[in-house]
């Protein structure tokens, strides 16, 4: 931001304002954590870290969460520009509904999920269902059964229990943050740049690559790293369509819960610190990046 | 390359914008589109240039006789600058330039090292070597519409269009630009069409004029005839300062004339002055360099702007209140127009 240039007038007030309401909502807290971690002994945090039950965990959360921004990062795009640059009917419909993540307690979420897309649900068990079906009309017709039961499972959506489906829901509360950070910059775009492209002879995928996504670049960034953070964090659905077997298809923050449960709270407060770490190692590589490509992002 | 319009109309919900244009401009020829705003200016250079379709039921536009109607705008070889520039922010001027070089099918793309020369040779020409690295946002304004310019040469255009070049710049810059895009023109003898609100550069610039008023075209000559000899009386007034006289025309019509404050000769004698010279009293002056606004005011209280020269004006010595006698040199007559 400028300093040259000051709309609201008192810097110090609204400077020391800041870094007051930053401390006392997010320094203050993150200390207290590192404070209860740091109770342990270095070995002892040791001990905790390399736990290949709480590494396996943190691989999982951020593997999954990764792969989620990722779908999210393409994905987001693709509806934020369906909404901003088409119309359709239930266009306002569908943009609305792009909130729910937001709104939706994420544990009806996980469970709805769950009910979908797990062995026996709608979705995931498919292959389950029209076998039973087809066996039935056989058996009716008075042919017996012939298909085995597992004939069809290849249809099965792969996400009992494990990674897949702890990604499907990571990608569904995630997807908010890439829509709404990308929307409004397509909303502002002035087509007049496309235009002048156009005349310059270059085609659709030029203009795309070349002038219009160097222009949400930033946005877009932003959008993916959020739809990350907000990932990493998620507890409350995945609980209900992951496995959670220890060392296996458990997310970190439910590891942090387990051990909350056994009154081990430095031992938490030890994985929190290194989710934390992590998280903010990752969020200022995508900061780093995204403050390289609005370089020259000066307003003319 | 030629470029000829034919019974060209546009409509922007219900509301005729453009009716009926018929314009021809010949290959190399530099052309101003002026009129007020809102006289459709822009809205026929954005057809010549395929941006906009006409309407159903419009003629042809044909470059070298080629109807390009139906042609994409990717596809029509024209330059076409915007008022506003549209710079690419995030791109150096470099690039920028480049960008059309860059964007043809890998079939027709030059070299990287041709692309480089062909970039650097237009840095030159619109003398912008040293700047090359900037970003636009690090540019004046006038060098923003030079670069814009050589970006639009860069593909070798076959037509240029130009949306109020220098709309947006400060008048002596203004002054310089369009003395440089004549010279450039010179040079490089494509094809110009360029939409102006302002008279001046409209007539200095230009080879010919085409005066627009509310959607038609209602003067297309030289610059010279253009004012001289202004088809309609809007074209008399858009042209310049004027004062209307109402009066009676040799058939015993009612008629108005219209006459240019510098067509008035102005006198302290009445022989001096010229046949029917008429008496006037002084009522204000204007000092405005090597011209002096005189504003004087008839026996039936009407209200006469004059301009003269500077020396003429010291060799009269006038005086605020003093009385003098005017005649009109070059009154140029039109019979109202009732058709509105
Ligand atoms: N996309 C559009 N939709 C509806 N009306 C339009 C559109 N573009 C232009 N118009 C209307 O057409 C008329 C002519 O517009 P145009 O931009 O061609 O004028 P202009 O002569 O270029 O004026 P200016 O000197 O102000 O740029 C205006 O009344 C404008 O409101
Ligand atoms: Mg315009």
């Amino acid at each position: 931001m400028s300093r040259h240039h000051r709309v609201i007038p008192g810097l110090p007030l609204t400077l020391g304002y800041t870094l007051f309401y930053l401390s006392a909502l997010v320094l203050l807290p993150l200390a207290a954590l590192a404070l209860k971690a740091g109770q342990m002994s270095g070995p002892e945090l040791y001990r905790v870290l390399t736990d290949p039950v709480v590494t396996a965990s943190l691989r999982l959360t951020f593997a999954a969460s990764t792969i989620a921004a990722l779908v999210n990062a393409v994905f987001g795009l693709i509806v934020a520009w369906t909404l901003v640059r088409y119309d359709f009917p239930f266009r306002r419909l569908f943009d609305a509904i792009i909130d729910f993540p937001f709104a939706l307690p994420t544990a009806v979420a996980g469970l709805t999920f769950a009910n979908l897309f797990l062995k026996d649900g709608w979705l995931g068990g498919v292959g389950g269902h029209i076998t039973a079906g087809i066996n039935a009309l056989a058996h009716t017709l008075g042919l017996g059964a012939p298909l085995p039961a597992d004939a069809l499972d290849f249809l099965t959506f792969p996400y009992t229990g494990q990674t897949g489906g702890i990604v499907v829901v990571l990608i569904f509360v995630g997807l908010p943050f890439v829509v709404r950070t990308v929307q409004p910059v397509l909303l502002e775009w002035d087509p007049e740049f496309e235009t002048a492209a156009r005349s310059l002879g270059a085609d659709s995928a030029t203009i795309f690559r070349r002038v219009i996504f160097p222009e949400i670049l930033p946005a877009w960034v932003s959008g993916v790293a959020l739809a990350f953070a907000r990932a990493v964090g998620e507890y409350g659905s995945v609980i209900f369509i992951a496995a959670n077997i220890p060392g296996r298809s458990q997310i970190a923050p439910l590891q942090i819960v387990t051990r909350l449960d056994d009154f081990q709270y430095a031992q938490a407060a030890a994985i929190g610190v290194a989710l934390l770490t992590i998280s903010l190692l990752v969020l200022l590589v995508i900061n780093g990046l995204e403050s390289f490509s609005r370089r020259h992002e000066r307003q003319a | 390359m030629t470029i000829e319009i034919r019974n060209i109309s546009k409509s922007y919900g219900g509301e005729r914008i453009l009716r009926d244009i018929d314009l021809k401009i010949n290959s190399g020829e530099l052309v101003a589109l002026l009129g007020p705003s809102g006289s459709g200016k822009t809205t026929l250079l954005r057809v010549i240039a395929g941006i906009e379709q006409a309407d159903e039921g419009s003629g042809p536009v044909l470059f070298d006789d080629v109807d390009v109607s139906n042609v994409d705008l990717g596809k029509r070889r024209i330059g076409f600058v915007f008022q506003h520039y549209a710079l690419f922010k995030h791109m150096n001027v470099f690039e920028n330039i480049a960008f059309g070089l860059r964007a043809k099918p890998r079939r027709e793309r030059p070299s990287e090292a041709q692309i480089r020369e062909k970039t650097q040779s237009l840095l030159d020409l619109i003398q912008l070597g040293n700047l090359s690295q900037r970003y636009p946002s690090q540019l004046s304004g006038g060098q923003r519409q030079r670069v814009a310019l050589a970006r639009a040469l860069a593909v070798e255009p076959r037509v240029l269009l130009l949306d109020e070049p220098f709309g947006a710049l400060d008048a002596t810059v203004r002054r310089e630009l369009r003395r440089w895009l004549r010279r450039l023109h010179d040079t490089i003898h494509v094809t110009t069409i360029f939409v102006t609100h302002d008279q001046e550069e409209a007539l200095e610039v230009s080879d010919r004029v085409a005066v627009m008023n509310a959607g038609r075209i209602e003067q297309y000559a030289p610059p010279q005839e253009v004012y001289e000899k202004p088809a309609s009386p809007f074209v008399f007034k858009f042209l310049g300062n004027y004062n209307l006289f109402h009066g009676r025309t040799r058939g015993d019509e009612p008629g108005e004339a219209l006459v240019r404050p510098h067509d008035i000769a102005i006198a302290r004698d009445p022989n001096a002055a010229g046949a029917s010279a008429r008496p006037g009293v002084v009522t204000h002056i204007g000092f405005g360099g090597a011209v002096v606004k005189i504003e004087l005011e008839t026996e039936d209280k009407t209200h006469v702007d004059v301009e003269v020269s500077a020396p003429t004006f010291r060799d009269l010595n006038l005086k605020r209140g003093d009385k003098v006698w005017f005649a009109l040199r070059n009154a140029q007559e039109y019979v109202p127009d009732f058709v509105i």
